[in-house]
Formats: C-alpha cells, structure tokens, sequence
C-alpha cells in the first residue's frame, strides 16, 4: 500500500462523511461503494471500516446530543434490545454469504436511500401535530419527554406512541448495520419520527445515541473475523469524521432540497454500479 | 447540526446522573481513541510503516496490545485506538447500570443489563472465547 493509496482513503473518507452529514445520513453508506468500487476491497472488509468510521462519527454526534439532553436515553435503551441483537446476529451471517450477494444487498439499500432523496427533496418537511398521550407501554416505561422547539419558541411534549412496533422494525435497522456496515439511521429515523410520533430533534439525538452501541455491537465480530483493518479502519474514521464536522457546518449554508435531488441520482448510479459488481463485473481488481 | 434551544426532557431531568456520565464518557472515549488512532498512524509512518505488509501483522489481538505497545509496536498504539473507540459505547450502558441502580430505577437497571449481556456476547465472540461458526 502506497502513499496515494492513504491520500485516496483520506479523500473518500472525508467525502463520505461530509456528504452523509450534508444529507442527514451516516457515512457509510458512501464508504462502503467507495472502498469497494474505487479501491478494490473486499465487501466484509469495506463493511468492518465502515462499521468503525459509524462508530466514531456517531460517539461525536451523540455526545452532543446527549449533553444537549436531545437524545432520550430511556427510549434508546427499550430501542437497542432489538438492534443489538439484530446487529450482532447480521454480522455472523453476513460471514456466510457470497460477497456479490453482499453488494446486490447493499444496491438495494443505495435505491431506498435514493427514493427517499429524491422524495424528500421534492416536498417541503411538514412539521407533525404536536403529540400527547403515548401509549400503555410508553408510560409505563416512562418515555415521556418535552423539548425546546427553538423555530417556534414553544416546549414541545412529547409521548412516543407504537412502541413495541417500533421496537420490531428497529430490528431491521440491526440489520442493516450488521450486514452491511450503514448506521441504520435510514430506518431508525423513520420508524421513530412517523410511526412513532418522536419530534425530529428528538428522534435524531436518540438515533445518533443509538447507531454507536448497535454499529458496535456488529464492529466487535468484524474484529474477530480480521475484517477490520487498521490501516484502513483508522484513516477512513478519522476523516469520515472530520468531513461529518464539516459538513455539518455547511448544512445552514446548504440548499438542501436540491442537494438532495442531485444525491438521490448519484445514489442510483452508485447502486448501478454496486449491481453490476454483484453480477460479476469488476471495475478494478480487488486487494 | 443545530444543537441550539434549551431542551427540558422529562426523563432527561429525572437522570440528570445518567445524562451527565454518558455525556462524559462519550466526549472522554472519543477525544482519547482519535488521540491513539492519530498518534499511532503518524508514529508508524514516522518510523517507516514496519509490519504493515500483512493484515497478520497490521491487526494486534487485544490480549497482545499491552505487550507490543512495550516493545514500541505503533501498530499496537493503533489497534488501542479501534478498540477504545468500540470500547466507548460499551462504557456508556456500564455508566447507565451503575447510575440507574443508585436512582433505584431497576427496570432501567435491567434494560441497560441487557443490552449489555448482548454487546458482552459480541465481545466474547471477538475474543473467540466462544466459536459458533
């Protein structure tokens, strides 16, 4: 491995994560396509650094947001039992299946996180109702909180409502950590902003709070399995993490909307070429 | 990322202990494994990247890093810094026990433990204690 070779892992990290950051993701759903199709590496490897670089964005993030008391702890905790299990289950799984699957797999995540771009982009977010009255299980665990709209000016209250539905489709969130190395936001987000009636700020913070212990959950096993490479683990994290920081800098100063229409299509290219892969084409040799 | 407003979550207040000694050692693993893993990286290139030809060599098991870091291995340093970063998670559900547990929140206590007990069995999996494939 080469100087250039770092220079590049430097760049792709820093790319990804300004660009995850820039549209409200994680980074590797980028890091994965970069170091499989640019770099050559192997799918479980790509998947182990991207497991680390989701580790490390998502301890920065969280810390944040924890101390800003924008994550719900209580509700993040009842969240991650199924998760974690999903997450870690996934990761020795995925030490089963063919790589091409892997990359066919991760082609149908990249068109998801495309539709959802592109949608996005094309309606104006619509604030939810204010939500009270959760249901049986959220009281009892006591997942009520309230938060400062600083928009509005108001003290929002909030009660998250379907949570042990939520619970069951967070599994799949687990999921998509552990068998492909994503953070799982693009699930957990959802799940938690509609069908769980969870203020955006909120369902953020606790996402963010989240995708660290799950993504570590599935990060452990890559370890194991010698699918974490530090040379290529430490270089890509680092600046995944420095293009997070960036990019969430940017975000104020960004027209997000058209970023996201433009980064829906890249998406689509990207899961292009991550099918073609899994049919057998190779665009550079592997390591 | 706009962090900005005054935010009063409800349980928030009520594990004031809990918010408090997650957000510390998030921002403590944080600053202390990017300190390895930056350290380390220039380190090694400094003293012309020894042992980086293989994985074997590149990847340290985590019942070797304390010996190799004493006979100055930079992969060592590196390989703290990956697992202190993954460590760092884990250490945030212990704080959540141990704080939970003196607010008597037992329910909490038993959640947070079980969370635990999974991220344990994916730690004992790393250190191949227990082989299942």
């Amino acid at each position: 491995m080469d100087i250039f070779f770092y220079i590049g892992l430097a760049i792709t990290g820093f790319m990804a994560g300004l660009l995850g950051a820039l549209l409200g993701l994680g980074g590797g759903v980028f890091v994965v396509p970069a170091l499989v199709l640019i770099f050559g590496i192997p799918e479980l490897k790509a998947i182990g650094t991207s497991n680390v670089a989701v580790v490390a964005t998502s301890t920065a993030g969280a810390s944040t947001y924890v101390r800003s008391r924008l994550a719900n702890i209580r509700l993040g905790l009842v969240l991650l039992i199924s998760t974690t299990l999903a997450a870690l289950l996934s990761s020795l799984v995925a030490s089963l299946l063919p790589a091409r699957l892997l990359s066919g797999l991760f082609a149908v995540v990249l068109f998801y996180v495309a539709i959802t771009m592109l949608r996005s982009g094309n309606t104006k977010d619509q604030p939810l109702e204010p939500m009270e009255g959760g249901d049986k299980t959220s009281k009892a665990l006591g997942l009520e909180g309230t938060y400062h709209d600083a928009a509005s000016g108001q003290t929002e209250r909030y009660s998250p409502r379907n949570v042990r539905t939520g619970m069951g489709i967070s599994a799949l969130a687990g999921v998509v950590a552990g068998l492909l190395g994503v953070g799982g936001g693009i699930i957990q987000m959802p799940v938690m902003n509609l069908l769980m009636r969870i203020p955006l700020k909120v369902a953020t913070g606790t996402s963010n709070f989240m995708i660290g212990v799950t993504a570590t959950s599935a990060a452990f096993v890559r370890y194991a399995n010698g699918d974490v490479d530090p040379l290529i683990a430490v270089p890509t994290a680092l600046f995944v993490f420095l293009g997070a920081k960036v990019g969430a800098w940017l975000v104020p100063r960004t027209p997000n909307a058209r970023l996201k229409q433009i980064f829906g299509w890249v998406a689509i290219v990207i899961a292009l070429l991550m099918i073609t892969r899994a049919l057998g084409f190779d665009l550079v040799p592997g390591r | 990322m706009n962090y900005d407003g005054e935010p009063v979550n409800v349980s928030a207040d009520a594990d004031r202990a809990t918010y408090q000694w997650v957000g510390l050692i998030l921002t403590t693993g944080m600053y202390a494994s990017f300190a390895a893993m930056g350290a380390g990286l220039v380190w090694w290139l400094a003293v012309g990247t020894p042992g980086g030809d293989t994985l074997e060599a590149r990847v340290v098991a985590i019942d070797r890093i304390v010996p190799e870091l004493m006979a100055l291995n930079p992969l060592a340093l590196i390989n703290l810094g990956v697992l202190l970063l993954l460590a760092t998670p884990a250490f945030t559900l212990v704080a959540e026990i141990i704080t939970y547990a003196a607010a008597r929140n037992w329910r909490y206590v038993g959640i947070a433990s079980l969370v635990s007990s999974i991220l344990l069995l994916s730690l004992t999996l790393s250190m191949k204690w227990i082989q299942l494939f």
